[in-house]
């Protein structure tokens, strides 16, 4: 349903009324600007300054932070751990979360009731989802190392979150908790599908894949590129699955960004760098966002 | 029902589906039985159930460590940030459904651009400016950053369900002289109440389970908030499965019991937002 097209709009409230409208709307839109406006400002503000201590002097210095961020290795290492990071899980949860859709569409015993409790998992604490795969996982005691030793596919235990495993472990234990997500937005735009047309062509003999590609895919693809551009944001920007799982080792291993950012600023106290790349982490959000509406807005146009 | 032998259509579609199934099932249980298995059966080879259930972790938990005292803040945080949140929300909501005035689209986009909004870009700036309003190591500023991450749902949700009633209802109501505000109070918020309740809920299980904001925000280890605390102890001491377990298990028991009364209701309000692009 659209929102500015009720019939409503033929009644004229009065002044008095305009007022209280906006008087019902003020607290949430202060209470989002206060949280979200003064910290974007604020940040652009402490990446031009010198600034270690909360409470200490800030001497303006021009853009020596960018060039202290962008001279530094390490930033340019952390950016191609966070596109591996988001591009890596992209890969993972899209697809699969879009295969288990499909299957969950089917007609069997219990459908209705998975199709609710799926998104459960995403529902629980980052925390308790790390910690139960951290046990799961544990080269000593875990169950999957016990499994995978007792029925020989591999000789020793595998350490899941050594240097070369920690980033593939973490994108899969986050995106066990994702997929869910994805499901179920792919489940509500599935219900759109007219089954009458589905049922169709299946009479006048189009495969299982054609009906896929031609019928089913075209009504979901609006849910699925929102969906996806929601997650890529997000990912780019996820920081407590990664610290609780990994703190960003072993040996900055799985050191993303906005790890990073958490580091500088609560560590080791160097709000001007971890300012500067929060400013840095935004401008790549902007063009993530602006790519995506120019994507979309071109066909959206052709509507 | 029909026939019972196993197609291979049937199979193509049982098996995979079990494999979903036992992939989001398994870790649950594993949770569930580590915790009943004592300190032997967890260290030694993994067994599929516990051979002797036994609540050893569950008294240590709640007994030997501040769990319960991480559980009363998370309540308190997680209660607070539902009510101020419907409040917020409610009369977001009816404003942007019944009112018409100038920038009302400005407003309802504005909402929606929190979510695309990480809290890793605002924690440092949030970290200062509640460290400036005296606010730093207080449930108070944990409160109030949540309910940032809780009102665009709840706004979207309400405004969704305030849009379908008919605005007869308020119409005559006015001519009976009703105010806009009571108006709210007794047609709108009563005839919402699914919504409601999906609004109070989600704000509840959100809050419940943030961890950047309240562990920055808060210092004292009394003030801590579940995830906070859990997390603290796999980093301070040999690691205690049995307790970890245990605690996390308990830890979810509330979203599982609140998934139960509105999940459904749930995933209609989280979808309608995807759903009308």
């Amino acid at each position: 349903m659209g929102s500015t097209d009720t019939p409503y709009s033929r009644r004229r409230w009065l002044g008095p009324e305009d007022l209280l409208g906006y008087l019902l709307m003020i607290p949430s839109v202060v209470w989002v600007l206060g949280i979200i406006l003064y910290p974007l400002v604020f940040n652009f503000w402490v990446s031009f300054h010198r600034m270690s201590m909360v409470e200490a002097q800030a001497p303006y210095v021009g853009f020596a932070n960018y060039a202290a961020v962008l001279m530094n290795l390490d930033f340019w290492s952390s950016l191609r751990l966070t596109c591996v990071w988001t591009f890596g899980s992209l890969v993972v949860i899209v697809p699969t979360g879009l295969t288990i859709a499909l299957l969950l569409n089917r007609d069997f015993w219990g459908a209705k009731v998975v199709r609710t409790w799926i998104l459960l998992p995403w529902m629980f604490p980052v925390i308790v989802i790390t910690l139960i795969w951290r046990w799961i996982l544990d080269p000593v005691v875990g169950v999957l190392n016990f499994l995978l030793v007792q029925t020989g596919l591999v000789a020793s235990p595998i350490s899941f979150l050594s240097a070369s495993k920690a980033m593939t472990t973490v994108i899969l234990v986050n995106s066990w908790r994702w997929i869910p997500f994805m499901t179920v937005m792919v489940l509500a735009a599935l219900q759109t599908v007219p089954s009458e047309i589905l049922e169709a062509s299946r009479v006048d003999g189009a495969g299982a894949w054609s009906r896929f590609r031609w019928i089913t895919f075209p009504h979901i693809s609006p849910v699925l590129s929102v969906t996806t551009f929601m997650l890529t944001m997000w990912l780019f920007n996820m920081f407590p699955p990664v610290w609780l799982m990994t703190q960003g080792g072993p040996g900055g291993a799985t050191l993303i960004l906005p790890v990073k950012i958490f580091i500088e600023g609560f560590q080791v106290f160097r709000m001007s760098e971890a300012a500067t790349l929060s400013v840095i982490l935004l401008l790549f959000l902007a063009s993530i966002m602006g790519l995506y509406f120019r994507l979309s807005g071109e066909r959206v146009g052709g509507r | 029902m029909g026939r019972r032998h196993a197609s291979p259509a049937r199979i193509a579609l049982y098996l995979p589906l079990a494999g979903v199934l036992f992939l989001y099932l398994f870790p649950g249980y594993w949770t569930l039985a580590s915790s009943l298995k004592s300190l032997t059966d967890l260290m030694g080879a993994p067994t599929a159930f516990p051979l002797q259930p036994v609540l050893e972790n569950y008294q240590d938990v709640l007994g030997g460590t501040p769990f319960l005292v991480f559980m009363r803040n998370s309540l308190i945080v997680a209660g607070s940030v539902s009510v101020l949140t419907l409040v917020l929300a409610s009369t977001a909501a009816y404003s942007l459904s019944r009112f018409r005035y100038p920038g009302r689209a400005v407003f309802s986009q504005l909402i929606l651009l929190v979510y695309l909004f990480p809290g890793i870009l605002l924690i440092i700036p949030v970290f200062v400016m509640m460290t400036r309003l005296g606010l730093y190591n207080s449930l108070v500023a944990v409160v109030i950053t949540h309910v940032l991450f809780t009102l665009p749902f709840s706004v979207w949700t309400l405004k969704l369900f305030f849009d379908t009633i008919p605005e007869d209802l308020e119409a005559a109501a006015r001519i009976d002289g009703a105010s806009r505000l009571s108006i709210l109070r007794v047609i709108y918020l009563p005839l919402s109440r699914p919504g409601i309740a999906a609004a109070a809920i989600f704000s509840f299980v959100v809050s419940w389970n943030e961890y950047l904001f309240a562990s920055v925000l808060v210092a004292d280890n009394e003030l801590k908030t579940l995830p906070v605390g859990i997390a603290g102890w796999t980093s301070s001491y040999a690691i205690q499965w049995g307790q970890i377990t245990a605690a996390s298990v308990l830890t979810i028991l509330p979203a599982i019991v609140l998934f139960a009364f509105i999940g459904r209701l749930f995933i209609r309000g989280l979808t309608a937002g995807a759903m009308r692009e």
